[in-house]
């Protein structure tokens, strides 16, 4: 097995792959999405149907499938998970590559309506005006999975999006700290960490990260600072992580109910660790 | 004298026992009435000089999640102070000699973090 760290959509990707051909294939499936998936580069489709006039935008193959995959995870997740808030990520200030954002003390505070409106058929995309789509996480996860199924990798992991075929594979739940919330004997599956303690950034007095809420079309918050989920994709397991942390207190046992997530495990605001029962860790 | 005044033997008897009670009485009243005694409320400050009104506002987090069907798992119970925020600074793209911008440009500049030892960990943390 081969083994390589890459940059691409923002964050480090750790592959594990049979060969060195496939390392550089999974690193170029990376680098398609992102340039497709972007909102962050002008030339990507995605900025190009941000800005595109009227309500129906047609689809490059690519793009259909990863909006197809972002419209699973709205469902699953029960509307948690919602692609249509880009222009509430925007306007809360993340409106370019985390490398760059700064400070935003001048900016006021935005007034997005919730609950935007979009959909996709076949590779037809109709959306609400002003809706904007944001697929950071889908991509990523979407990404991930492609990479294992298609046999170029048999670890990938982006940004804490983890997908693995290996069954002795292990994770290592880093904490907000930097220290080991534990580790969780994986195997043959995916386990994805969200977080609203690394991605954050002031807006005038208030604290504020890149997790909105559809809700209420504004950054999480709450108890839970961290979460994770074991499920069988990574496109799953980012989505749920999501969807439990912006349910705070409520979020692990919502996952508990949800019979495509196996297991999940949230850090508190105190830097206590909880899981659920099916979580398997290493002794 | 007292023979004088008072003659008769219950005459003295009943003499000093009337004193007696009297001086007891007189001293249960005025401990009575310190013990009850209500503060007297002060007298209303003019509204120039009024204490300002104060009001905190806090926001109470959960102590633990809800608790799941199937079990709750107590992973770490140890309450550390919460974490500070990650400071954001902004990068400064340096153009190689191939050139290059914008976004992308300044997240393949970076430099490229050493690969890691096939078998070490994956690691999950936190988009």
């Amino acid at each position: 097995m081969k083994r390589n760290l890459f940059r691409a959509m923002g964050t480090t990707i750790d592959v594990t792959a049979p060969t060195a051909d496939s390392l550089a294939e999974t690193h170029d499936l990376f680098e398609t999405v992102e340039a497709t998936c972007s909102r962050f580069l002008p030339d990507s489709e995605l900025s190009h149907i941000n800005t595109a006039p009227g309500a129906e935008v047609h689809l490059s193959p690519t793009m259909a499938r990863v909006m197809h995959a972002a419209d699973s995870a709205r469902t699953i997740t029960h509307g948690f998970v919602d692609a249509g808030v880009g222009a509430a990520v925007h306007e809360w200030g993340y409106d370019t590559s985390f490398e760059d954002v700064d400070a935003r003390i001048d900016r006021a505070t935005p007034d997005q309506a919730p609950n935007p409106e979009w959909s996709v058929t076949g590779a037809m995309l109709t959306r609400s005006p002003g809706t904007q789509i944001d697929l950071g996480g889908v991509a990523k996860g979407w990404t991930c999975d492609l990479a294992v199924d298609q046999g170029t990798a048999a670890i990938v992991s982006a940004g804490g999006d983890v997908r693995s075929v290996v069954p002795d594979a292990r994770v290592e739940i880093v904490d907000p700290w930097g220290g080991i919330a534990t580790t969780v004997l994986l195997g043959v599956g995916a386990l994805a960490t969200s977080s609203v303690s690394r991605r954050r950034w002031r807006l005038q007095d208030r604290e504020v990260n890149h997790l909105i809420d559809p809700r209420t079309m504004e950054p999480c918050s709450g108890p839970v600072l961290q979460a994770s989920a074991v499920t069988a994709t990574a496109l799953e397991a980012e989505a749920a992580a999501k969807a439990i942390l912006l349910q705070g207190a409520d979020g692990l046992a919502w996952a508990d109910r949800q019979p495509w997530i196996r297991a999940a495990l949230v850090v508190w605001h105190d830097g206590s660790v909880f899981a659920t029962a099916g979580l398997e860790m290493a002794a | 004298m007292l023979k004088r005044l008072f003659p008769l033997r219950w005459a003295k008897i009943a003499a000093w026992t009337g004193a007696a009670l009297a001086w007891g009485t007189t001293a249960i009243a005025v401990a009575s009435n310190t013990s009850s005694a209500v503060p007297a409320e002060p007298p209303a400050l003019p509204a120039a000089l009024e204490p300002p009104t104060t009001s905190t506002t806090t926001t109470t987090l959960a102590p633990v999640p809800e608790l799941p069907e199937r079990g709750l798992v107590v992973v770490r119970y140890t309450p550390v102070p919460p974490p500070p925020p990650q400071v954001v600074t902004r990068t400064v793209v340096v153009a190689g000699p191939s050139g290059g911008g914008g976004g992308s440009a300044a997240a393949s500049a970076a430099a490229a973090p050493a690969a890691p030892a096939p078998s070490a960990p994956v690691q999950s943390s936190g988009s």
